[in-house]
């Protein structure tokens, strides 16, 4: 483990719950239990419930937070960030005992870390992070989450107390985040996009009433408005301070396009250039499963995470440009969010006119869901095996979260 | 049907009230009448527009606390809905619309006028109410009833009002009474998502039948059917 130079070690009682949360991990991986990150990150934090500050210590953090693209942006920024420096990221666990693993690295000069929506002040407060990313805002699990404008409140509270350098990347065209940026400083405003509108019907600072235009522009009576973006997207490229960088994703997906935006901007207030940080960001073609292309039985199956109405809103877009066969995969186990309702706030209608599988724990809400969007579609306990009765050609596979990871398990696909 | 042979629903200021999905209960409305021959449409009334006076049903949905007091001034400035339940047509109020119709409900900190077309008073409880609910009617004739409930109040009805069901499972109207919901003349309130008429298509069938006043013949949903038998004994268990 080679120590960065200038900055001093965690100290020993750290290292220790360090060397014991590690060897969980080991042991959880063994037992072929995932990844076993979580398990040994929470062991650390019980013994040394400092220990993400201590392992940190003085190195740059960027947080990256919202409700869809944490786990893509993250990547993203690791890559753009690693062309000019060692940098170590979480991947997908979320919560703090997500981040111990990533931070225990001491050999990396910069940490990237997503964090769950509600853990952002904790996360950010606690390691003093100096970049804080804040992608979008919108309805999701809201059993656990239950409103969409408390997560809004509480990242307002926190940057009312934010007494250090911190500077804020957010997306200028969600208007529940402006609300939240409310007056702080230190902002760089990103127009990142925001196809999911139902969110967004009322001012989040006065509750009237406003519309919002074609354009995807916005204005309130009350004086709050979307600020002037420093970033923008074009049809070939990004548009940032220093002029047109042009770029083409290997990831599919106009949302994918806005995550590579922000994660330019992050790249440039680390000082480094777009032209410089783009190459890495294009190569990347997966991202912890995501948009793998998976052999079932000779069909190739592209795997699609989709966690909430706007990214299920998402991802019907992306594919409603396509003809391959599509599977739908719903589960609504503890991390999925236990209330199926949003189905129906999303426009399954797009699907109509293809071969459609719906599958999941849940598949009977998500089928009649179906049934009255008049697409039709066969119900099957196994969406695999109801892959191998599809007609020959290419699948197209949409989960939510933990079917999604049902199913790289059962595809032996490494994430 | 007050528009000729055709069956209005109305789906009242969706993108302000209609935080979980609760629009389905209109897609389901709309399936079930014409399943029957009957003409049915759905009409979309967003903030701005006027409250028609000639439709059949009238549905409200879910909000967070500014869409719910947002939704409640502007169903008071426009008058429409309480002309409505005056006249007893059909209406169907969930969650935070529910509340509305109440006389008075919190929203960030402090509490609200709701319109008082219904004798409810609620109050802030802790704790939040999360996860599926069932329950047996009592202000109706209707089969076990299944929903998801997702909300921090706790709705005392008058007396004289009468609760929709008897708690089997969920904290419901949560006023230590062990009901859910409410029921007078046409207007229906329950805390129920789901959304709650996919899940209980008899409840979808007596708000038609209600509003076309008289009776619908039998329809075989074998999906639903499952559905429900799923949910059932996922909460029974």
């Amino acid at each position: 483990m080679g120590m960065t130079s200038g900055t001093l070690p965690p100290p020993l009682r750290t290292l220790a719950a360090v060397a014991v949360g590690k060897l969980a991990s080991r042991t959880s991986q063994m037992l072929g239990r995932g990844h076993g990150t979580v398990i040994g990150g929470n062991i650390t934090l019980k013994l040394d419930p400092g220990a993400l500050k201590s392992l940190v210590g003085t190195r740059p953090v960027t947080v990256i937070t919202g409700t869809n693209g944490k786990s893509t942006t993250t990547r993203l920024v690791r890559e753009a960030l690693g062309s000019t420096r060692r940098t170590a990221s979480n991947r997908g666990a979320n919560m703090p005992p997500g981040l111990i693993e990533a931070a225990a690295d001491q050999s990396a000069q910069e940490l990237v870390f997503e964090v769950d929506e509600l853990y952002v002040p904790r996360v950010v407060e606690s390691t003093r992070a100096s970049i804080l990313v804040l992608l979008n805002l919108s309805r999701d699990q809201l059993d656990r989450i239950t409103e969409i404008r408390r997560v809004a409140e509480l990242w307002r509270a926190l940057l009312r107390r934010v007494d250090w350098k911190l500077t804020v990347i957010a997306n200028a065209d969600d208007p529940l985040l402006v609300w939240a940026v409310g007056g702080y400083a230190n902002v760089v405003w990103v127009s990142a996009g925001y196809r999911w509108k139902e969110d967004a019907a009322l001012c989040p600072n006065c509750s009237r009433v406003r519309a919002m235009s074609t354009d995807g522009t916005w204005t309130c009576e009350c004086g709050l408005n979307r600020p002037t973006p420093a970033w923008t997207l074009d049809a070939t490229g990004a548009n940032g301070p220093t002029g047109h960088t042009p770029f083409t994703l290997s990831l599919p997906g106009d949302f994918n396009r806005s995550n590579a935006l922000m994660a330019l901007a992050v790249a440039a207030e680390r000082g480094i250039d777009a032209a410089t940080a783009v190459g890495p960001i294009e190569k990347v073609v997966d991202v912890s499963g995501r948009y793998v292309t998976a052999d079932v039985d000779g069909r190739p199956v592209r795997l699609f995470l989709a966690k909430n109405p706007a990214s299920w809103t998402e991802m019907l877009h992306l594919l409603s440009h396509e003809t391959a066969s599509v599977v739908f995969v719903l589960n609504a186990r503890l991390a999925d969010g236990q209330d199926t309702s949003w189905l129906w706030d999303v426009p399954f209608e797009q699907a109509a006119g293809r071969a459609v599988i719906a599958s999941g724990d849940r598949r009977l809400d998500l089928a009649y869901r179906l049934q009255l969007a008049n697409v039709e579609h066969t119900v099957s306990a196994s969406a695999l095996a109801a892959i191998k009765n599809l007609p020959p050609g290419p699948v197209e596979l949409l989960a939510t979260y933990t079917a999604f990871h049902d199913v790289l398990k059962e595809l032996h696909v490494e994430w | 049907m007050s528009s000729g042979d055709r069956l209005a629903i109305a789906l009242l200021y969706p993108t302000v009230l209609g935080l979980y999905g609760d629009r389905g209960n209109a897609s389901v409305l709309a399936h079930r009448a014409k399943a029957r021959n009957i003409d049915a449409e759905i009409l979309i009334i967003d903030p701005g527009m006027a409250v028609p006076d000639q439709a059949d049903i009238y549905l409200l949905g879910g909000g967070e606390d500014i869409a719910q007091t947002t939704g409640c001034e502007l169903l008071r400035a426009d008058g429409g809905l309480a002309r409505a339940h005056a006249r007893d047509a059909v209406i169907f109020a969930v969650c935070a619309g529910m509340q509305i119709l109440g006389t008075s409900f919190p929203a960030d900190g402090r509490i609200v006028d709701g319109l008082g077309l219904l004798d409810i008073v609620t109050t802030p409880g802790s704790p939040r109410a999360v996860g599926e609910l069932l329950t047996e009617a009592i202000g109706v004739d209707l089969p076990t009833m299944t929903g998801y409930e997702n909300h921090g109040g706790r709705s005392r009805l008058g007396i004289g009002l009468k609760p929709l069901g008897r708690l089997v499972a969920g904290i419901g109207n949560g006023v230590d009474d062990g009901t859910e919901g409410a029921v007078q003349g046409h207007t229906l309130a329950t805390y129920m998502h789901g959304p709650a008429l996919v899940r209980n298509p008899a409840m979808a069938d007596l708000l038609l039948e209600w509003a076309i006043g008289k009776g619908l013949p039998p329809m075989e949903e074998p999906l639903v059917d499952a559905l429900r038998t799923e949910r059932l004994s996922a909460v029974r268990r």
